[in-house]
């Protein structure tokens, strides 16, 4: 290499590395993570007050829920207690743990501790067809989360999902699911993840909503009809004049019971619930979400509804206030079971 | 100003979605997360001086999700089936799509076949030939696009225009002789067969 040649590459060189630093100073600067590692708009910032605020609450309640998990045979009792300081957001720190008392998915992984192996289960090839729909469903679970774009939280999702399909292959994997193992797998170690998702599909009866046919999402959509018509008849009336049905927005609210819908930290609240109270709580809140929104609702044509329901996220105003409101809704679950009955009147014919 | 609706259909991760971003928003995110259920975009286009408000559905690819599909069919202008030129698989499943789209319309709906992803070529595993011979069999719409690159997805939807305007002629055209003869609209609803309607909302798994 001549003298002149060498002088060009290293002028090329040093370009590159100033190119490169600015490429990271960029991306530092662009790419901002909230706590719980979700990617912030570049314009969004923390609040540091806010946080602040909320971090201290937090402290406080991590000492009430220290107690509660060491003792919780007693605390699960006082259902009162519980379900107030539920209601009031399960500390991060011991969310996980919250979360599988309240399922019971502690007792079941003991239970099948021996029977059947996690680790058997996500090696198997026994149900192929579900493995390649989970493949290309991973990358897109969560894809703004800093976790899910590493390869190795990937993995983790893919095993218990894979996991699942074997335990019930006549359920298998269905678009969806993902999302749910997703957020359970922010808290918890893959066993534990695995339990939890298996004890929401059996005894939440979750299962039955991703079955082929879709058998309890239809009775919930029909279910949510009714709670819609009995306790926010203006919105009703408006939407059958406007023919928006509740499949057009309500099937991922109750599919992932909001994950893939709502902000993160309040999906997170949700969760705490829906635990805790069941689909229930899931109405109230939906109820409660478009009450927030009733009167805007009520003056828009079928498209902008619909349009409206696919940026719900920017519309829910005060989080507090959203939980609190659907905790007070009473709905009623007599009327709820007399709704499912009657559903499945209308449908075994 | 009138509305039409389109579905979208065909294989998961084919890329409908990203093929609906990019024509409203220009925009092509890598990380666009699975649909589950159906989404809804709309935007009007100018296609022979004419507007027209284009409403499009956007449903879930796995197989499962193909019993939700029907009521969306129901009223569609125009049925979009998508596969990836990259995968054998999605286009073999033209077939199966075509299947849910007949049952509910028989041949009553315009079908646009589009291959998706030809920023892929070198990954290419379905051929133009192929995808032009497939068309002209059932008399469909096609064309290769890429939401990628943004390659021909204007000119899709400039297509999907023309040929909705088109079809919407046509039947207007259909019903005025009859009215001219003194039938009314009554009549011309009552053609159809109120059993064979039932039949068709009972069937299906939903």
């Amino acid at each position: 290499m001549s003298s002149s040649e060498e002088k060009k590459k290293k002028k090329k060189d040093k370009k590159k590395e100033q190119e490169q630093e600015e490429v990271t100073e960029e991306s530092k600067k662009k790419y901002l993570f909230d706590r719980y590692g979700f990617l912030l708009p570049p314009e969004e910032e923390i609040d540091e007050k806010k946080e602040q605020k909320k971090r201290k609450k937090e402290i406080e309640s991590i000492d009430l829920w220290r107690e509660m998990i060491d003792n919780w045979k007693k605390f699960s009792k006082n259902n009162k207690l519980l379900k107030k300081r539920i209601y009031a957001g399960i500390p991060d720190r011991y969310r996980g743990i919250a979360w599988r008392l309240i399922t019971g998915s502690d007792l079941l992984q003991k239970a099948k501790e021996g029977e059947v192996e996690y680790g058997d289960l996500h090696i198997s090839n026994e149900n192929p067809e579900s493995e390649s729909v989970i493949v290309k469903d991973i990358n897109r679970t969560f894809p703004d989360h800093e976790n899910y774009k590493s390869g190795d939280e990937q993995k983790r999702l893919y095993r218990v999902l894979k996991a699942w399909s074997i335990y019930d292959q006549e359920v298998g994997y269905c678009q969806g699911m993902a999302f749910i193992a997703g957020l359970l797998l922010f808290y918890m170690e893959e066993q534990e993840a695995f339990w939890t998702f298996v004890v929401l599909m059996k005894d939440f009866h979750m299962s039955a909503l991703f079955r082929e046919g879709f058998p309890l999402l239809q009775q919930q959509l029909f279910q949510w009809d009714k709670v819609l018509k009995k306790y926010a008849t203006k919105l009703y009336k408006h939407f059958q004049n406007e023919n928006i049905m509740p499949s057009m927005y309500a099937s991922s609210w109750f599919l992932t019971i909001f994950a893939r819908v709502l902000p993160f930290p309040l999906v997170l609240r949700i969760w705490d619930i829906y635990l805790y109270e069941g689909m229930i709580f899931i109405f109230r809140i939906s109820l409660a979400i478009l009450k927030v929104n009733q009167k805007k609702l009520l003056s828009l044509p079928f498209e902008e509804i619909v349009l409206y329901f696919k940026d719900i996220e920017t519309k829910i105003g005060d989080w507090e206030k959203l939980l609190k409101s659907a905790g007070s809704f009473n709905i009623s679950y007599k009327l709820i079971e007399k709704w499912a009955d009657e559903w499945c009147l209308q449908n075994q014919k | 100003m009138e509305n039409f609706k389109i579905c979208f259909m065909g294989d998961q991760s084919v890329g409908k979605t990203s093929i609906i971003n990019r024509f409203i928003y220009d925009d092509f995110n890598i990380n666009s997360q699975s649909t589950v259920g159906v989404d809804f975009l709309s935007k009007t286009i100018f296609v022979e001086n004419e507007s027209v408000r284009l409403h499009l559905w956007d449903t879930a690819g796995q197989e499962r999700f193909r019993c939700l599909i029907p009521s969306y069919v129901r009223n569609s202008s125009l049925v979009v089936i998508v596969f990836d030129i990259t995968n054998k698989t999605s286009f073999k499943s033209i077939e199966f799509w075509m299947d849910t789209v007949q049952n509910e319309r028989g041949d009553d709906v315009i079908v646009f076949l589009v291959g998706n992803k030809t920023d892929l070529e070198d990954e290419r595993q379905v051929s133009l030939e192929k995808l032009e011979k497939e068309a002209n069999k059932n008399g469909f719409l096609y064309l290769e696009t890429s939401a990628k690159t943004g390659h021909n997805v204007k000119q899709l939807f400039r297509k999907i225009g023309i040929s909705i305007l088109k079809q919407n002629k046509k039947r207007k055209e259909l019903i005025k002789p009859e009215l001219d003869e003194n039938t009314s609209l009554m009549n011309i609803s009552l053609n159809i067969d109120p059993n064979k309607l039932k039949q068709k909302e009972e069937s299906g798994c939903c």
